[in-house]
């Protein structure tokens, strides 16, 4: 590895993705254990924003509860729209959690360095995000304490749930996506959680620690089961990362909805969940490195090899996009070709072109190495990412359903304010975990950058770690 | 079902108590199934003769909507009335009935009808006692009386044909009274006036079957006017004649369903119909005084349009039918002119059949006689007046001033049984029992007497006006003599040939021979007066017509009535300013943006609806709504016309609704237009076809520019007819022969399920569009309405006003009527055109074969039935609605606010209108997807049925609730895979094509192309 | 550590399912009858033989304990378990009308009162009127009889309290079983054994779907009915139904 120390504000050409990462800013293990150890202790700020997450969380929880009382036409279905704000913001979340896997899993595969630092945090936003998107499933039902009957368990009824349904497909997508995510995240964090609970002084946080830690003691052995198992896991979680949001778009892919019965639409939801993701990753690391000084850990470098992915995904959903309109146009079919010419001309038009300016032409910017390298334009673009992918699902869903085969039954959608209030709180609930994650468990993974960084000479003190 | 049979008594006030737990229980619906209150089981005290708790009872009767007298089967399940359906036996309406007939029920369980007898004190009314309100009319009388006033006395009746006007003249008659005003504002009194003098009777039964050519100047046979189901039945016979089927000519400024059903348009300037009768009158060789030229140039039109006409009409000859209801002040003279062409083509005996006359408005007085009765009272020298049913507060104009008038009588009493504007403003309510529950009888046609008998026991305590009249009569020394018999029915009887031996057994048909008529005065006042002219200045005409849902407004406390959207401008709860897109540009306003409308006699704000179908220069705002009170669901709901209007009366003593000019600004407000149309064309999307009367005679290609067709189209395998098999499309894997098991879906299944389709094919040659069928399927099938403001979502803000959820197109009509415009832009971008010809089809749910609704469910909720039906369980249902997204049909309907759960704001059955709910079918619940289930229940009775019986289901032995109702006989159902059913032939039409074939869908439901008559057949 | 907790854990749930099946199970069977053995012309409850309501005691005394308990198989809720508002499998009826007197001693038909059955969906109740057929002269001095006759006067309805139902979205027509020759007993069990009805079976769907499905024996139904099947009834064909959800539900 290359060991040469040099000061992180020194000029220095971008990286090319290989096993090596380089911290030039990082000269020991006891630097490593104190700066991250730092972002562990609670600030000022960090209770505000817990406090503004968990307040606009409750919000969400009341317009449910509302709802659930109500019923469902206090959001603003406006028939044949059938489907609106919460399953558009269902598959916007699942996509978010797809750039969290794809980083710790594919490009650990890759031996993609820069993934190093920057991989704990995505992966807690996988957990975070999926956690999120599999609530608004269950609460857009009509009768939501009825929903486990598309769980297939054997009951008094001998009824099973149809299998034919892509909702019964997202059943199980979903949960094994969760399952999987946590345990990766679990079992990476395990020698970072022995490291704390070897530093730990309350009694209490030691013994959780210790029990989370599951008797880690850092041995060779130990190591070596670790690598091999996580190496395992990785490989394992890999086809999720395709499969889920795959199925995620058969929802739509299986449907007759002109807009919606499409083939390519599970390569290009997939693109468009690592598109997002990398926006989301941006959108929490930047202020984090900021923050947390942690600046000399998330290097420019880092930074730029993802935003070469991002231009990468944008460049492929944005083809996606295009080619949308050739089939529409190849196919002739009639309802089809009126369907793209009233999204991008007609009633929707609005919501077509903030997707298209946000995911397929503001990307474009990061041809430019000043802009990849501009810490605050890539935050600014993450947030137009974000809104834009979360407009994609809307122009997918909404416009779809209102203007469909039968003349007669054309509508439009306004969304109430239950619908936004519930949209709101899955931010509010999504924030509150990942701030409560931070302040409890090292956002970066302690044990791999020490690998990256030299060891002391054996003379100095034996401190640090045993 | 069990035979029509009559139980004359039934015990009284505990069968109610029972009833309203009944009632409660049923009402409580899917979700509500496990409230938390032990239930309790009521039994009888004495159980009724003849009734099995749980098996239907009918009883024939006559409907009281409007005049013309169909006669009714209503369907009774322990003791509540739940059904009126058209008596097949009937000559006026041969089983049909239309969405207002059909509506009566609603008006038998309106909620907001008076419960018991009320009497004005210190201002307002106080429920009294029967005994304290009969003491106190007879006092009242026995003071007018004493005081020689009697003959001053005034009676206005709803015009009902039948013996009781008689009964109440010799009643009137023996307190010294005057005869009683027979009132309807809805007769068609110049026409009558007219036909009167023409042809001696006042309603020749006019046979469309024998008609080669149909002239109709504004008179609207489809849209209510004069006998609507008995016109609508005749009509479409005739054009399911196809290639011998009758060309219908329009002549009108706003083109009515009855307009949009015709061929041809002309679309003559308000005023000027006199003259083009004239012209045509002259043309066919009778002196009309009038040119072509100078009547084209006063219509409007070309001139080559009316003299293709006359040419017809010539050509025609004894086969042509002119009808004229124009409603003018000169209505009486068109009509006369209009029946002048009849006779001197030779038309009457074929076309017009003099012979069998309708008699529904014998004895009716005029309006002009009413208003003159409002004017005696207004100069106050009226001791003491009575209503029954009429609301004149409403229906005569405002000028009138009836409020005032009736402040100036002593002594008001209202015989009328729901809180309508002009009872309020009474002293003295004896509410009277609604037609469903009382004895009468009516005459429709001569010789034919058509029963009205009480289908079930009294919802509150309710009197028949006729019985109080007994009483009261009883009660007077000076009177009782003359009034031996018991109550009214003993009086029926004793007029009935075999007296009440013969009533009883006359009962289960609900027909006799006789006639109601006898005694009656002849109606008054029918030679023709000055016409007056029309006052006011503006630039536009204004025209209003009664709406075919509503009628003058009697109609606007039922909600299904005020949710079913108008046959033309498909506008429900609301009522707007119809103006032709050229107007609305030239005014400035979008459709929505509101307009004001003054005339001489006053003003009326409503938002703009744009209407390719009605002249530039004219303006047409539907009556019926705008009631100041009568209920809950009428007061407040759209704005009223009748405002616009002066006291204009045509010759015939008949109110002038139309010619009255108006000018129109444009005000600040915008509303939605509460309509339940996406969008007025079909994009080429194939949904209602039409084919050339040319091709069907060989004379013309036939162009399929009607639809895309496209590589996948399965027609060829499918078409004509619906013989794909069964349990092949009912699920694909299924279809595999190696399967091993194909349990219930096996044809060889010893259950037979798999044997049946359950099919519908629907003739758009004969459907008109006039939506009875939508009021039939709310009745049959437990259809929340979901318009009224308090069922609006809270959180949004058109909870408040009238058509709340509509406006977020969440109504719940499992059948709808689709109105297409074949035009090539948006209506308001249409530039004034005639010539646009109109499609109306009706749609449900297609049960399709392949039906892509169905894998999509996750929980099997919606799957496909061995029989062809495409089933939707309710409570299975957790309300993803992905089944209504898949549906490219979109006839799938989703609950959103549990409008069958009796403890919420949004209950669509308020007692005791939850009396009526078919205990057949479950009351869905908040949060689940419904459709239409080819009337599952009355398949599975049916079943029973045949089962118990111990035979098959004979061919054509039932059919469902719209098919039974639609009075164009359109919809034809049964099972496609067996002969013995009328289906399975009609399928084979070469007409039929199935919507959205190119989707694979294999829908059970096969339309049969309307057929256009464009051309002139000289 | 962690396996002590989720031993915990384990235990926790265990404890909480054997209340909750305890308490069920308490309630559902509070009311069922004791066992007392049928006692030979000696005085029950104090009252002679040939006294008023001696008969009547005896009759239900016999029964006693006759009627097997319903089967709990597919045990499920039947949305009409209701126990802690009162709703149990044998409430308290507002008058102890005595089934095995009617049934077994005066060896009436259930048809006989419950004329419907057999001719419609609902079954219906008897109307107060067949009640008084017979009891103006029968029987009129016993307490239970007045009540019956203070309700015939006061032409109020005797509020019976409701214990076999199905949920409005199930349609069950009663003539269709009745037909097929599904004997009474065979859904509602022995009630010419009870001295106060019970709910028998659990009614949930899938009690229901079992019998459509695999089919009714008519030797079984004897059997359930309390009497021993003739050769006829072995020999009978197994009817099947239809097991097609449109068949109950719409």
């Amino acid at each position: 590895m290359a060991t040469t120390a040099q000061p992180d504000d020194m000029p220095m050409r971008p990286n090319i993705p290989r096993a090596g990462v380089q911290l030039p800013g990082v000269k020991d293990y006891e630097q490593v254990d104190r700066e991250i150890g730092r972002t562990l202790n609670p600030t000022k700020a960090w209770f505000g924003g817990l406090t503004l997450a968990v307040i606009c969380m409750l919000i969400g929880l009341t317009a449910v509860t509302y709802q659930v009382h109500q019923g469902l036409g206090v959001a603003g279905y406006e028939p044949p729209v059938m489907w609106g704000v919460y399953i558009i913001t269902f598959v916007f979340w699942i996509g978010i959690g797809h750039a969290g896997t794809l980083i710790s899993a594919i490009l650990y595969l890759f031996r993609a360095g820069f993934r190093t630092t920057v991989y704990r945090v995505s992966e807690a936003m996988t957990v975070f995000a999926v956690m999120t998107a599999g609530l608004f499933p269950i609460l857009h039902t009509g009768r939501p304490w009825k929903a486990f009957w598309l769980i297939p368990y054997p009951n008094w009824r001998l009824i099973w749930s149809n299998f034919k349904s892509p909702l019964v497909w997202d059943v199980f997508a979903i949960s094994t996506y969760l399952t999987v995510s946590t345990t990766f995240l679990y079992m990476g964090l395990i020698p970072d959680i022995a490291s704390l609970r070897d530093r730990e002084t309350n009694p209490v946080r030691k013994k959780i620690l210790g029990v989370l830690s599951l008797g880690w003691r850092n041995s060779e052995r130990e190591w070596r089961h670790f690598g091999r198992m996580y190496l395992f896991l990785a490989a394992f979680s890999t086809p999720l990362v395709l499969s889920v949001h795959s199925v995620v778009s058969f929802d739509f892919a299986m449907a007759l909805v002109p807009g919606w019965h499409t083939t390519i639409f599970a390569p290009y939801f997939v693109a468009g969940a690592i598109f997002s993701g990398f926006a989301m990753v941006w959108t929490i690391a930047i202020p984090m490195r900021k923050w947390f000084n942690l600046k000399h850990y998330i290097t420019l470098n880092q930074l730029d090899a993802t935003a070469k992915v991002v231009l990468m995904t944008s460049m492929i959903v944005g083809s996606a996009y295009l080619i949308e309109f050739f089939i529409a146009w190849y196919g002739a079919v009639p309802a089809e070709q009126e369907y793209f010419y009233n999204r991008v001309f007609g009633q929707w038009w609005w919501a077509a072109w903030i997707m298209l300016t946000c995911n397929m032409i503001l990307p474009l910017s990061l041809f430019s190495q000043q802009l990849r390298r501009n810490t605050t334009w890539l935050f600014i673009l993450s947030l137009f990412i974000n809104l834009g992918m979360w407009f994609e699902r809307f122009v997918i869903v909404v416009p779809g359903l209102s203007h469909e085969f039968e003349p007669w039954q054309w509508s439009s959608y306004t969304p109430t304010i239950v619908d936004l209030s519930i949209l709101l709180g899955s931010f509010g609930w999504f924030f509150m975990w990942f701030l409560l994650f931070v302040k409890q468990l090292p956002i970066m993974a302690i044990s791999e950058i020490k690998e990256i960084i030299p060891p002391k000479m054996k003379h100095a003190s034996a401190g640090g770690h045993h | 079902m069990t035979s029509i049979a009559n139980t004359g008594d039934k015990p009284a006030v505990k069968r109610r108590e029972f009833l309203k737990v009944l009632g409660a229980s049923t009402a409580a619906g899917a979700a509500a199934a496990c409230g938390d209150k032990p239930e309790k089981l009521l039994p009888y005290l004495v159980s009724p003769d003849h009734t099995v708790p749980g098996v239907s009872t009918y009883y024939a009767t006559t409907c009281r909507e409007c005049a013309s007298g169909c006669g009714i089967i209503v369907e009774t399940r322990d003791g509540r009335a739940i059904k009126a359906e058209g008596n097949p036996d009937h000559p006026v309406n041969r089983g049909a009935l239309c969405a207002r007939g059909q509506s009566s029920l609603q008006g038998l369980y309106n909620p907001d009808r008076y419960r018991g007898p009320m009497l004005r004190d210190g201002g307002e009314l106080k429920p009294v006692s029967w005994d304290q309100a009969l003491q106190t009319l007879a006092t009242r009388l026995g003071e007018v009386r004493s005081r020689n006033q009697a003959g001053n006395a005034v009676f206005i009746n709803q015009h009902e044909q039948g013996s009781f006007p008689a009964f109440l003249d010799q009643w009137l008659a023996a307190h010294g009274m005057p005869a009683h005003l027979s009132y309807d504002a809805e007769a068609p009194l110049a026409t009558m006036s007219a036909n009167r003098e023409a042809y001696g009777v006042a309603w020749p039964s006019l046979d469309f079957t024998e008609a080669r050519v149909v002239v109709s100047i504004g008179a609207d046979f489809l849209d209510g006017w004069g006998h609507s189901v008995p016109q609508q039945l005749s009509w479409a016979d005739a054009r399911a004649k196809l290639t011998d089927a009758p060309r219908a000519v329009y002549i009108g400024a706003r083109r009515s369903l009855t307009g949009l059903n015709s061929d041809q348009w002309i679309a003559a300037k308000p005023g000027s119909e006199l003259q083009v009768v004239r012209a045509l009158l002259g043309a066919v060789g009778r002196g009309g005084g009038v040119s072509i030229e100078a009547a084209a140039q006063a219509a409007g039109v070309t001139a080559e349009s009316i003299t293709s006409l006359a040419n017809e009409l010539r050509a025609a000859g004894s086969h042509a039918l002119v009808i004229a209801g124009t409603t003018g002040p000169d209505a009486r003279a068109v009509a006369l002119a209009a029946a002048e062409i009849n006779k001197a083509l030779g038309a009457v005996g074929t076309t017009v059949k003099t012979a069998d006359a309708l008699l529904a408005y014998e004895r009716i007085n005029t309006t002009a006689q009413v208003r003159e009765a409002v004017e005696r009272m207004n100069a106050g020298n009226v001791p003491i007046a009575f209503f029954r049913g009429a609301n004149i507060a409403h229906t005569l104009a405002k000028q009138t001033n009836v409020a005032a008038a009736l402040g100036k009588v002593a002594f008001k009493v209202s015989f009328t049984s729901v809180k309508d504007e002009t009872s309020e403003l009474c002293d003295l309510i004896l509410p009277d029992h609604h037609s469903l529950e009382s004895w009468g009888d009516a005459e429709p046609m001569r010789g034919v007497l058509s029963l009205v008998q009480p289908t079930m026991d009294p919802v509150f305590t309710t009197r028949a006006t006729a019985d109080v009249l007994i009483a009261v009569a009883k009660a007077n020394p000076a009177t009782a003599s003359r009034y031996g018999f018991s109550d009214y029915r003993a009086w029926i009887s004793s007029r009935i040939s075999g007296g009440d031996t013969g009533l009883t057994s006359a009962l289960p048909r609900g027909l006799t021979n006789g006639s109601a008529l006898a005694g009656a005065v002849p109606t008054a006042r029918l030679a023709a007066s000055a016409s007056q002219a029309i006052g006011g200045t503006g630039e536009y005409t204004l025209q209003v017509y009664f709406s075919p849902t509503l009628g003058d407004g009697r109609g606007a406390n039922k909600p299904w009535l005020q949710e079913l959207p108008d046959p033309v401008t498909k506008v429900l709860w609301q009522t707007v300013v119809e103006m032709h897109g050229e107007t609305a540009k030239a005014l400035g306003v979008a459709q929505g943006e509101h307009v004001t409308v003054r005339t001489a006699a006053g003003e009326l704000t409503a938002p703009a609806y744009i209407y390719i179908g009605i002249r530039p220069d004219t303006i047409a705002i539907a009556a019926g709504r705008g009631h100041a009170g009568y209920g809950r669901y009428a007061a407040g709901c759209g704005s009223d016309a009748y405002q616009l209007l002066g006291i204009t009366e045509n010759e015939a003593g008949g109110w002038a609704l139309t010619q009255q000019k108006a000018t129109v600004t444009k005000a600040s407000a915008l509303s939605r237009i509460v309509t339940t149309e996406g969008s007025a064309r079909q994009h080429d999307r194939g949904i209602a076809r039409a084919m050339s009367v040319g091709v069907l005679l060989g004379t013309e290609e036939e162009h399929d520019g009607e639809h895309h067709a496209f590589t996948g189209d399965a027609s060829h395998e499918f078409l004509p007819g619906l013989r794909s098999p069964v349990a092949g499309d009912a699920q694909g894997d299924l279809v595999d022969p190696k399967s091993k098991d194909q349990g219930l879906y096996d044809p060889a299944h010893p259950l037979g399920l798999a044997k049946r389709r359950w099919a519908m094919t629907i003739d758009l040659a004969r459907c008109t569009g006039c939506s009875a069928c939508v009021t039939a399927c709310y009745a049959e099938n437990n259809i929340p309405t979901v318009g009224a403001p308090w069922q609006g979502p809270v959180v949004m803000a058109d909870r408040t006003g009238f058509g709340a959820n509509i406006t977020r197109s969440r109504e719940m009509a499992w059948i709808r009527l689709e109105r297409y415009f074949e035009i090539d832009r948006e209506p308001k971008d249409v530039a004034f055109d005639a010539s646009f010809d109109t499609r109306f089809v009706p749609m449900m749910c297609q049960h399709c074969g392949n039906a892509p609704c169905e894998p999509v469910c996750p929980v099997f909720a919606t799957y496909h039935a061995p029989d062809g039906l495409n089933v939707q369980v309710y409570n299975r249902c957790v309300g993803t609605r992905y089944c209504s997204n898949n549906c490219p049909y979109k006839v799938r309907y989703f609950n959103w606010f549990g409008y069958g759960e009796h403890d919420r704001a949004q209950y669509a059955f308020p007692e005791p209108l939850h009396w009526q709910l078919n205990p057949d079918v479950t009351v869905r619940g908040k949060g689940v997807m419904e459709k239409c289930t080819f009337c599952v229940q009355r398949i599975r009775e049916a079943e029973h049925h045949a089962k118990l019986e111990g035979r098959e289901i004979q061919g054509d032995e039932f059919t469902t609730a719209c098919a039974q109702a639609c009075p164009s006989r359109a919809i034809i159902f049964g099972d496609a895979a067996s002969d013995a059913w009328t289906v399975a032939r009609a399928a084979q039409d070469r007409r039929a094509y199935h919507v959205f074939e190119e989707l694979n869908t294999f829908t059970a439901v096969a339309y049969l192309k309307k057929v256009n008559h464009p051309a002139a057949r000289a | 550590m962690p396996g002590r907790r989720s031993w915990a854990l384990v235990t926790g749930f265990v404890v909480v399912a054997a209340a909750v099946a305890a308490l069920s199970a308490y309630t559902g069977t509070l009311f069922s009858a004791q066992q007392t053995a049928p006692a030979a012309d000696q005085p029950i409850d104090g009252i002679n033989p040939g006294q008023p309501g001696y008969l009547t005691l005896k009759a239900n005394l016999e029964a006693r304990g006759k009627a097997p308990k319903g089967p709990w198989a597919y045990s499920g809720s039947s949305n009409f378990n209701r126990y802690f508002v009162g709703v149990s499998r044998s409430p308290q009826q507002p008058i102890n009308f005595p089934h095995p007197v009617h049934v077994n001693t005066l060896k009436l038909n259930c048809v006989f009162c419950h004329y419907a059955a057999d001719k419609s969906p609902d079954p219906g109740m008897p109307a107060i009127s067949t009640c008084m057929g017979c009891h103006n002269t029968v029987a009129i001095q016993r307490p239970e009889i007045q009540k019956l006759k203070a309700y015939a006067d006061s032409g109020k309805a005797i509020p019976w309290v409701r214990i076999h139902k199905v949920p409005d979205y199930v349609q069950f027509p009663h003539m269709r079983h009745v037909n097929a020759g599904v004997t009474c007993q065979a859904c509602h069990g022995q009630v010419q054994n009870m001295p106060r009805v019970e709910r028998y079976a659990s009614l949930n769907m899938g009690w229901c779907v079992n019998c459509h499905l695999n089919g009714y024996s008519r030797a079984e139904g004897m059997r359930a009915a309390g009497y021993e099947p003739s050769q006829e009834d072995m020999r009978a064909p197994i009817r099947k139904a239809s097991y097609d959800c449109a068949v109950c539900h719409y």
